[in-house]
Parts: C-alpha cells; sequence; structure tokens
C-alpha cells in the first residue's frame, strides 16, 4: 500500500469500515511510516474538533415535538390503518366477479356462518384450541410497554413461574400546587431514562417554591448527565439564592461541571450582573475559591473578579 | 385527579420498565394498536431523528416538519411492517428521503436558510436554536462559532446525499450496510459517497484544526 492509498483510506479506517485484508495492509504501513503516522494524527483531530461541535438536542424543541406529534396522533384522520381487514379482504376477492352492496355483505355474513359452523364441528371433534387454552399462549399479556418479566424460575413437574411486574397507565391531572402532581414532578425530575422528561418536570418546578423544590433543583444540578436539564435547573434556583445551601450547591458546580457554558450560568445565578446579591461572609470564600480553581472559563473568571470587586469597594485586587 | 392518590404514587416508579424489553415486542404491540408501545418506539429514536435534521436542514422548523412527518408515516403505515428490514433502517429511510426533499426544496425556492435578517443585520438562524449556553461564554463563543461556521461551509458544499450520508456515519454512528440500506443504494455506493464527502471535509478543514 502506497502513503496515497493509505492516507485516501484513513476516514473510512476510522470508521472501522475498511475491509479485513485492506485494513490489515493500511496498519502495516502505519507501523512503518510517520509520515502517514502524522496524518493519522490530523485526521482524528478533524475527527475530534466535528465531534465537539455536534449541536446537542434543544430538549424544549424536542418536547414541543413530542406534544405536537401526540395531538396530531390523537386526532381522528391520523388514526392507523388495521392492520388486516377482512371485511376489505373479502370485499376485494368479491368485487372482480360481480358482487357489490348488499350482495358482498350477504355473501360476507354467508361465509361467516360457514366458518362459525365449520370451525365450531372440528373444534368439537378434537378439542381444538381447548388443548392450548389456559396455557400462556396470549401474546397481548406480555405488553412490552406496560409489563416486565422480573424473573423466570423453573417449578416442579415441568412448570414454569414467571414473575411480572406490571404498569398500569394513569392520568394524573391537577395544579401544580397540588400535592400529587407536585410529587410526581419532583420524581420526574429524576427520571434517569428521558431528558426530555426531566427538562420539562423541572421547567414546570422553577416556577414553585418549597425546600422540596429547591432540592430537586440541586439534585438536578449537581448530578443530571444532561447540560440542558442542569441549565433549567439553574433557571430555577435564581429564586434561592440568598439561601446558603443552595450557594454551597452553586459552588459544587462551579468547582466540578464540566460545561463551561453551565458554570457561566451558575456564576450569574450565584452573583448577578446587576449586582444584587446579599454579600455574606462565606461568599467571598467561595467566589475566591472559584477563582482559583477555574482554568479554562474567562467568563467565571471575570465574573468572580467583579463580584469580588463589588463586595470590597473600588480599588481592591484580586 | 382520576385515580386515589395513594394509588397514583405507589406508581410512580414507572421508568426502566423496558429497560430489557425487545424492539420486535414493542413494534407487535404497537401493530395492535397499543399507544404506549408506540409512544416508547419514538421515544427510542426521536432525540437522534431530530438530532439528524437538524444537524442536515439548520433549521429548527424544518426539523420539527421532518420530525411529526417521519413519524406520522411510521404511525400510519406501522400495521404493514411486515420486518422485511429492520424497524431503524426503515425509520432512517424515511427520515433521509424527507430531509433531502426539504434540502431539494429549499434549492428550487433558492431559499437561504442559515441566515435571516433582523434589525442588527443578517444573522445565523442556528444561533438561535437554545443550544448550549455558548452564548454567556464569549470565549467558547468564538471559538465554537468558527468552528461551526467553518463546519457548515464544508457540509453546504457536499451533495445532499454525501451529507446525508456523512451524517448518518459520522453522527449518527450508523453502519454503511445500513446506511446503504436506508437510502436503497449498495454499501458500497454509500461508501464512495462517504470517502468523497471526507475527502472533501478533510480538505477545508485540513488547515483549521
Amino acid at each position: 500500500m502506497t502513503c496515497h492509498q493509505v492516507q485516501t483510506n484513513l476516514s473510512v479506517y476510522l470508521y472501522g469500515e475498511l475491509d479485513f485484508a485492506l485494513e490489515e495492509q493500511l496498519e502495516e504501513h502505519l507501523d512503518t511510516c510517520s509520515l502517514c503516522q502524522l496524518a493519522l494524527a490530523r485526521e482524528k483531530q478533524w475527527h475530534t474538533s466535528l465531534n465537539t461541535t455536534r449541536t446537542d438536542v434543544p430538549l424544549d424543541l424536542l418536547s414541543d415535538c413530542r406534544r405536537e406529534l401526540r395531538r396530531l396522533i390523537a386526532s381522528p384522520e391520523n388514526k392507523a390503518e388495521p392492520r388486516f381487514s377482512w371485511r376489505a379482504r373479502i370485499s376485494g376477492w368479491l368485487r372482480p366477479i360481480g358482487f357489490s352492496g348488499w350482495s358482498t355483505r350477504l355473501a360476507a355474513a354467508s361465509f361467516l356462518v360457514f366458518v362459525g359452523f365449520t370451525g365450531g364441528r372440528w373444534l368439537d371433534h378434537d378439542g381444538g384450541l381447548g388443548s392450548i387454552a389456559g396455557g400462556a399462549t396470549e401474546m397481548s399479556l406480555v405488553s412490552p410497554a406496560t409489563l416486565r418479566i422480573r424473573d423466570i424460575q423453573p417449578a416442579q413437574n415441568d412448570r414454569v413461574r414467571i414473575i411480572v411486574d406490571r404498569v398500569e397507565q394513569q392520568q394524573v391531572e391537577g395544579s401544580l400546587s397540588d400535592d400529587v402532581v407536585r410529587r410526581l414532578l419532583l420524581a420526574a425530575a429524576k427520571d434517569p431514562t428521558d431528558p426530555g422528561i426531566r427538562v420539562d418536570s423541572v421547567d414546570l418546578l422553577k416556577s414553585q417554591t418549597g425546600n422540596d423544590v429547591r432540592d430537586a433543583l440541586l439534585f438536578s444540578v449537581e448530578h443530571d448527565p444532561n447540560a440542558a436539564v442542569r441549565l433549567k435547573a439553574l433557571e430555577g434556583l435564581r429564586q434561592y439564592t440568598a439561601d446558603p445551601v443552595t450557594r454551597e450547591g452553586l459552588a459544587v458546580v462551579l468547582e466540578r461541571d464540566s460545561d463551561p457554558g453551565v458554570r457561566s450560568e451558575a456564576i450569574d445565578v450565584l452573583v448577578p450582573a446587576n449586582g444584587q446579591f446579599d454579600f455574606s461572609p462565606g461568599l467571598a470564600g467561595t467566589l475566591e475559591s472559584i477563582l482559583r480553581s477555574e482554568r479554562e472559563s474567562d467568563y467565571v473568571r471575570m465574573r468572580c473578579m467583579q463580584a469580588l470587586q463589588e463586595m470590597n469597594g473600588p480599588g481592591s485586587v484580586y | 385527579m382520576v385515580e386515589p392518590q395513594a394509588q397514583v404514587l405507589d406508581n410512580i416508579a414507572v421508568h426502566g420498565t423496558t429497560d430489557r424489553s425487545d424492539e420486535r415486542s414493542l413494534i407487535r404491540a404497537a401493530q395492535r394498536g397499543d399507544a404506549d408501545a408506540f409512544e416508547q418506539l419514538v421515544r427510542s429514536y426521536d432525540q437522534n431523528v431530530l438530532r439528524m435534521a437538524l444537524n442536515l436542514l439548520h433549521s429548527p422548523e424544518d426539523a420539527r416538519d421532518v420530525y411529526q412527518e417521519a413519524f406520522l408515516r411510521v404511525y400510519r403505515n406501522l400495521p404493514k411492517f411486515r420486518f422485511d428490514c429492520s424497524f431503524s433502517t426503515w425509520l432512517y429511510r424515511i427520515v433521509a428521503n424527507l430531509c433531502l426533499d426539504q434540502i431539494r426544496k429549499r434549492k428550487v425556492r433558492k431559499e437561504e436558510a442559515s441566515a435571516i435578517d433582523t434589525d442588527g443585520g443578517e444573522v445565523d438562524r442556528f444561533q438561535f436554536l437554545p443550544e448550549r449556553r455558548a452564548d454567556v461564554d464569549p470565549q467558547r463563543q468564538l471559538m465554537s462559532s468558527e468552528v461551526n461556521t467553518r463546519i457548515r461551509e464544508v457540509l453546504e458544499r457536499l451533495t445532499p446525499r454525501e451529507r446525508l450520508v456523512f451524517e448518518m456515519r459520522h453522527f449518527q454512528g450508523m453502519r454503511l450496510r445500513a446506511i446503504g440500506e436506508a437510502l436503497g443504494v449498495t454499501e458500497e455506493a454509500a461508501k464512495n459517497c462517504l470517502f468523497r464527502a471526507t475527502q472533501k471535509m478533510r480538505a477545508a478543514l485540513g488547515d483549521f484544526v
């Protein structure tokens, strides 16, 4: 393999889409060619920089889309076609041979009578479906949306014991001040499966007050893996900035959050740009600590310095 | 309030119930008219679908249209789905066709989707997306917008099919075989398309990264 061939195939190689023989040849070449190793490093670099520019799905847009889809599906014109329509199928068979309207219905009725009569005789004769009745053959029982099979245990006499968790859908409607609604939203804010649900819950909770809401928002800010949810929770925490527990949480975010955008929002919540924040004794220490630990975001450092200067009056140097 | 409170609260822990459920079972349940199963099916894919449409079209409005139309088509035609291909291949085929249609329509209309006029002059429409807060960090904003602008320029220069293949392979992580199936071309044709796209990307970004 020549250098040119190697370098033109590098992207496909990085995607793992080269066939085995070509991949081996390419790797053999790479082992001995420093020029191609350099080219591979550059190729990896632009692949990586593409990944860093990737846009997160805006969760508000995702929520809107889901709501709209639900509404559209519920509308009568979008009802799914039935999977199997005997009536349509029988009409289809009969139409080419001149049956239509009442004659089709009559023919269909006769057909059904015939099926019923014959089927009944067959079932009486050899037991028919009775042989499997009572067994676990009802597929509708195993709806994956509502059931989860937790365990399967062999039992005696060729029997089996299946432990099934069943979930039933219920609708809860009420005002945000309603205790049940509130508790459901608090639980949904920690739903590990769906960031869309979490962002919706946090969005609703942020207009509420109370220690339980504050704690849920702090939990989201400190632990949610999705930056959009963390940002939404930070919006909600603006009303608690005088609260020491909230300040402590915000300081943790500023020290530990990997996303500079979240840290920038957190500093704005902790020390709003309009200067309307409480000069509590602990705040200066927190800001100094953040100033020391922040290496990446100039904005966070600048806001810390501004806040400290405001606390100490003009002329102070940090 | 539909249900007694205690009963409702007993059922708060409803999540994770389908972790182990098989997609095929979900599809069959949805085919029988199970709305929950359909919704779960949507939720397994909808973030990727929306991301793909956003990355390809750079317009939240168009991405929203593609999302709605794609899942509506799935909903209407799911009863006819016979597992001849994987569900994801079928879904991405629909999404890919819708995105290609949008891109072609734009070309016909000569619509400049990525720029809109405002009082402050022409700005990038994509900046109106509520993205992660690049806007509050000037340094990050600058870097991010320079790289984004360059990438967008390069992507605009790709043919619609090249963009689609590149998006599906690089950002969605789909295998070339699946991309070929979704686009109705051979794996080799998809590979050639990816090859051309990456050549162009490399040429344009080589000195930038």
